[in-house]
């Protein structure tokens, strides 16, 4: 289920429903509208419009057609294209139902022929009086009230009101509690990234107390896996790589940003302090080393370097970045869309993309060629070094930004000055002139995406998605949220808790929504097959670091994450040499070897591939949302990557060594240590069988080579792979 | 279909292919497999083609597969294709100021730089007359297969972004290239290879190879091209470790599956299937891929042929590789040659690349051409820009720049009109003005001969639908047989 983006899974809801309605499955069909008669603009008719109409009669003012405006309704109802309770004298409802080539819209040559369902929303929405409402994510939220529920005694918090009115609307209950090994495993894998040790899963098991699973949750939250943890989902919102990106791709002092992060999110840094500081931390007064640190996080915007490159156009190309990534991470936008002509379907035009761009113009860029390049900061390291580390630094004059036609930094229209987006007008006391005020501006409460964008975000990495669903758009093309009031509660929650990240996270891993079993429920997939009103858990294939840092763990190699410069797991032979890229892979020794993920040195245009296979991105842009594919070539990583044999081959010493000398402790052990769990009955002899077939053959007799493949077969199971 | 073993997407993918005959052969069986692991999801996503909108207008498919040779760094098209007589007679004269209008600057020529003609002798070749130089003997016996279209142009003349121009058809690195968008929307046609494959070949020239010139951008990771190694196995972890024999690793695998067969019992999550699956594909992976790149069942004269060393990597044997892989089915090979990039000495290394690739790429035509193989196979040649008609460097070893704003590429095979030279530059090779044929126009024949309208083919990402040609590119009817 993971790997589907949310755009997929929102083509795949659309789908459904419309094959559902020809097969005359009205369960499915109507479930869209489960919880309101009436059609709701926002949600029912927006989408469609957006999707089938704004390209040419909207925002857009350069591509409208025929001085048609269907987004503003004043617009629209002036141009006799809506008159509102008349379904019959709307142009647009009769021009979506017109059979002939020149008069039905959308034009054939677009392929964008409205359902049958979809022609009956908007019939149905003009009778109704065609209401127009502001999109759903520009509304600041208001802290909902908790709904009330039929079964009262299952919530635990909130939460779980909120998801159980959704289910009950449809008529279907949730899973039971998963049982308590499992949920030591989940919690376990999701908060610290490691499998449990057995010794915590026994101690869970049999702790009686009613607090116990709140306990865990603290203690396991206190730990510093849980920071490294969350560092690595940071990172890839970050862009965090050891190299520049581009053809030259040299390396650069990156890796103190990335200590940063971890160290930020281990005392636990409130997030409207931690935004602060990464966007301007160096404008802050009296700016510490860590602040300006900080402000690396849009030093990573890819950096061309070298003699063939023209240096303005490569330098706004970094600026570009950090505006679309600054989209992305913080306000859910695809900005990115604004930067050659206005949004077709969000209210970005392009004159507020340049003037986003202009807060993040000013930095500091010099030289040309090779030379050329932002500031740095000269910076002791914790092992005494003196590093020049890539940093912020605002220039005295701040430079002049222009509107760029069609993006090309060859074509200047007119001069614009700082500020946000005129939609965000109201959130906006005054309009920020610079990165710092901008960065306030972000995190002053009301402006209203911020907050659901990060709630959203603590949502996915529990359960695999967002309740938006399109985690990086919460414009008029992304996903409606799956529980709206709950998003915006969480939202709230967040802000009024001072940001505080940790303890939203901890909402929802405490919920009884998190603790359900992970079995998928037959009768809520009847109805709702990608499980996005949870009727139960998610189960999350690891993402690649956990793959590679859990099987170093089962194997007992692990070491700890140091920070420092990256560190250099084997690597195949000419892996670089092949490409042609420049420097050497020197792979590491003692303990550098199996050191955590995390400390994976990364190159941009060649990441290590055993990463690389298992999806981690490149981060050569934002990831705010990993593909989660499912590939034979990923077979072959955890079966034959030397990576992997090596883990095996520890498992089997340890087997060997720590249990007692038979065979059903030591398959009692390995199951234990790899899938915190006991083995049933019928596991124990089918592995008892495997055992007795390998010990006739020769070549597998040899205790450490039969019990290396044991551990291989643990390693490789669905269930080691997949956070339960 | 290996690499599409859970194909969810591969259901919304077809939708965009509409009627569009290529893709149902591979369709049929995707959603056969898919429908085992998906259940009722797989059928009534099956539907949608039929029922959704009005399908778009069938293209017949002329061809199946191709084969990209690219020569990265940029070959001349003034030394291998576009002859130019006033080029030659003005040789040594400062280049004329109305080439240089609209121009931003040369990529590493500062100044006034001179014009400079090509020594090479040119002549019209087969029955077609398409003219080639004489760094291309051997290409020359095949000429009549060849489209040579002299009016490319392209939008940057730095190297990584205009091979990213080329393969994705952006200058950013972060979009699906062709083979990506090709294995997306047409899935593969052989179950145990990968539907995207990269092979490599050249001399370094300082142009390192990115992962992302065969990267999936934000299509799903299972379209993103596979490199094949040129040393130990082709497929990084193919082989088992030293000590695990393949009956090892069978009886491994049977427990695994075994295990994870009970957890799809007890969980009901259709993704086991598709693991279970993986792994499988895996086990016949390490057969099939072996298979392929063992050339020992190939006879001595086509080694002879293409100019190949069995044992030796280089663009001969990648070719000779590319015509197995295409006959099994795999939907897109790309080679990169690289050594192209001729700042300061041509003469040396473009007659090295020539006598690397001429013999070999004629080969391979007549090869496929010989099996039938041409006639549902596309293969194009080119760089990701030319060089310039004026000299960086002159003198007795002389160069020549990056050049976008004119350059040359050829296809043959499937669908094109053979024997065609299509549209032209000025008299100094420096400007398409005749017919020009930008990297967009390119793309959108290419997916027209695949059967995909390329404005149809597209996918949601970022708020908006993205398509190869961006929102550019028209189809070169003149170019179509």
């Amino acid at each position: 289920m993971t790997r589907l983006t949310g755009t997929e899974v929102q083509s795949r809801r659309r789908l459904i429903c419309v094959v559902a309605m020809l097969c005359l499955l009205p369960a499915c069909a109507s479930d869209l509208r489960a919880d309101a008669p009436r059609v709701a603009y926002d949600r029912d008719v927006r989408p469609i419009l957006a999707e089938h109409c704004f390209a040419c009669h909207g925002p857009d003012a350069a591509a409208r057609q025929a001085d048609l405006r269907l987004d503003l309704r004043a617009d629209a109802i002036a141009a006799g294209a809506i008159v509102p309770g008349k379904p019959q004298e709307s142009l647009l409802v009769r021009r979506v139902h017109a059979t002939t080539e020149e008069e039905v819209m959308p034009p054939p040559s677009t392929h964008k022929q409205l359902t049958s369902l979809q022609q009956s929303v908007l019939s149905d929405w003009v009778e109704e009086g065609a209401d127009y409402e502001t999109h759903w994510s520009l509304v600041p939220p208001r802290r909902p009230e908790v709904p009330q529920v039929t079964n009262s005694a299952w919530p635990r918090n909130p939460i779980d009101a909120f998801v159980l009115a959704a289910l009950e609307a449809r008529q279907l209950a949730p899973s039971p509690e998963a049982d308590r090994a499992m949920l030591v495993r989940r919690l376990s894998l999701d908060l610290t990234g490691l499998p449990p040790d057995p010794a915590l899963v026994a101690a869970f098991v049999a702790d009686p107390a009613p607090d116990a699973y709140e306990r865990l949750v603290d203690s396991l939250m206190a730990s510093r896996d849980y920071a490294e943890r969350r560092a690595q989902d940071w990172l890839d919102l970050a862009r965090y790589a050891d190299t520049r990106g581009y053809a030259d791709d040299k390396p650069d002092h990156y890796w103190p940003y990335r200590d940063w992060v971890v160290a930020a999110i281990a005392r636990n840094q409130p997030f409207d302090q931690f935004t602060i500081e990464q966007l301007a931390g160096d404008m802050l007064p009296g700016a510490t080393p860590e602040q300006q640190i900080a402000t690396m996080f849009h030093r990573q915007a890819p950096q061309a370097k070298g003699n063939t490159y023209p240096v303005e156009e490569y330098r706004l190309k970094g600026v570009v970045d950090r505006v679309n990534t600054t989209g992305a991470v913080w306000l859910g936008l695809t900005v990115a869309c604004a930067e050659c002509h206005d949004h077709k379907f969000d209210p970005i035009s392009q004159v507020d993309y340049y003037r986003l761009l202009a807060i993040f113009n000013s930095i500091e860029h010099g030289g040309e060629g090779f030379a050329q390049g932002g500031p740095l900061m000269s910076w002791e390291s914790p092992g005494g070094e003196t590093l020049d580390v890539p940093v912020m630094r605002e220039r005295r004059e701040p430079r002049e930004t222009f509107v760029h036609i069609r993006g090309d930094f060859l074509q200047r229209g007119e001069q614009v000055g700082p500020g946000v987006p005129a939609v965000f007008a109201d959130s906006a006391v005054e309009q920020p002139t610079n990165r710092l005020e901008f960065a306030r501006w972000l995190v002053n409460g009301r402006q209203p995406l911020v907050a659901r964008v990060v709630a959203n975000r603590f949502w996915q990495y529990a359960f695999g998605h967002g309740l938006v669903r399109t985690p990086a758009d919460f414009g008029l093309r992304g996903e409606w949220p799956t529980h709206p009031e709950l998003l915006d509660w969480l939202a709230s929650e967040f802000v009024s808790s001072g940001w505080d990240t940790r303890s939203l996270h901890r909402l929802i891993v405490t919920s009884a929504t998190y603790r359900q079993a992970g079995r998928r429920a037959e009768a809520a997939a009847r109805i709702d097959p990608d499980n996005r009103f949870l009727g139960w858990m998610p189960r999350v294939r690891l993402p690649a670091e956990q793959i590679r840092d859990q099987a170093l763990a089962v194997g007992g190699l692990l070491e700890s994450f140091a920070g420092g410069p990256g560190i250099f797991p084997p690597q195949p032979v000419g892996y670089w040499e092949d490409r042609d890229l420049p420097g050497t892979w020197e792979t590491s020794r003692g303990a550098d070897l199996h050191r955590k993920s995390l400390s994976i040195y990364r190159r941009r245009m060649a990441l290590h591939p055993t990463l690389e296979l298992l999806d981690a991105p490149a981060r050569t842009v934002c990831t705010v949302q990993r593909s989660m594919s499912n590939l034979p070539t990923q077979a072959l990583v955890t079966l034959n990557d030397p990576i992997f044999v090596e883990a095996a081959e520890a498992f089997a010493d340890r087997i060997l060594r720590e249990a007692p000398a038979d065979d059903d402790a030591r398959i009692t052990y390995a199951f234990a240590v790899s899938l915190s769990r006991t083995p049933t009955e019928a596991e124990q002899r089918r592995f008892l069988d495997f055992i007795a077939a390998s010990r006739v053959s020769a070549a597998t007799a040899d205790p450490r080579r039969l019990w290396t493949s044991v551990a291989t077969v643990l390693l490789n199971l669905d269930e080691t792979l997949v956070r339960p | 279909m290996a690499f599409h073993p859970i194909s969810t997407d591969g259901l919304q993918r077809r939708a965009f292919l509409g009627a569009a005959a290529a893709g149902l052969g591979a369709a049929a069986a995707g959603l056969g497999a898919s429908a085992a692991g998906l259940g009722g999801i797989a059928l009534a996503t099956l539907l949608r083609p039929a029922t959704a909108g009005m399908p778009p207008p069938a293209i017949r498919p002329r061809a199946k597969r191709v084969i990209f040779l690219f020569m990265a760094g940029g070959p001349s098209h003034i030394d291998l294709f576009d002859p130019k007589p006033l080029l030659n007679r003005m040789d040594g004269a400062t280049i004329p100021p109305e080439l240089l209008k609209n121009h931003q600057q040369f990529a590493l020529i500062r100044g006034t730089p001179s014009l400079k003609g090509s020594p090479y002798h040119f002549q019209p070749r087969g029955q077609s007359g398409i003219v080639i130089s004489s760094l291309l003997p051997h290409l020359a016996t095949v000429a009549d297969e060849l489209t040579v279209i002299r009016s490319m142009h392209t939008t940057t003349n730095v190297h990584d972004p205009a091979v990213h121009f080329l393969n994705g058809g952006s200058v950013q690195g972060d979009r699906p290239t062709l083979g990506a968008w090709l294995s997306y929307g047409l899935g593969t046609e052989n179950e145990d290879l990968p539907a995207y494959v990269v092979l490599t070949s050249g001399v370094s020239d300082g142009q390192p190879l990115l992962q992302n010139f065969w990267g999936n951008g934000f299509l799903p990771a299972q379209h993103a091209g596979v490199p094949l190694r040129n040393s130990g196995p082709p497929v990084l972890h193919l082989d088992n470790p030293p000590n695990v024999s393949a009956a090892t690793r069978r009886s491994e695998l049977d427990l695994v599956q075994w295990m994870n067969r009970r957890q799809h019992e007890s969980l009901g999550d259709p993704e086991i299937t598709a693991r279970i699956a993986s792994y499988e594909l895996a086990f016949r992976m390490q057969a099939s891929v072996p298979e392929f790149a063992d050339l020992t069942s190939e006879p001595a004269h086509q080694f002879e042929a293409y100019g190949a060393d069995p044992a030796k990597p280089s663009l001969a044997r990648n070719c000779l590789l590319a015509r197995r892989l295409v006959e099994r089915g795999v939907r897109f090979v790309q080679l990169y040659d690289r050594g192209w990039d001729s700042h300061t000495d041509i003469d040396a290394e473009h007659t090295r690349q020539c006598a690397a690739a001429d013999r070999p790429i004629a080969a391979l035509l007549a090869d496929l051409r010989q099996r039938g193989l041409l006639d549902d196979t596309l293969v194009i040649w080119g760089g990701e820009f030319g060089r310039t008609p004026v000299a960086q460097v002159s003198g007795a070893t002389w160069g020549r720049d990056h050049h976008p704003h004119g350059f040359t590429m050829w296809m043959a095979g499937a669908g094109v009109r053979s024997g065609l030279t299509y549209g032209g530059t000025d008299e100094f090779g420096y400007h398409a003005v005749e017919k020009p044929m930008h990297v967009h126009d390119l793309h959108a024949t290419v997916l027209h001969l695949l059967g995909i309208d390329h404005e149809q083919l597209t996918f949601r990402a970022q708020g908006r639908d993205f398509r190869l040609t961006d929102v550019a590119g028209s189809v070169v009817n003149d170019l179509l047989a």
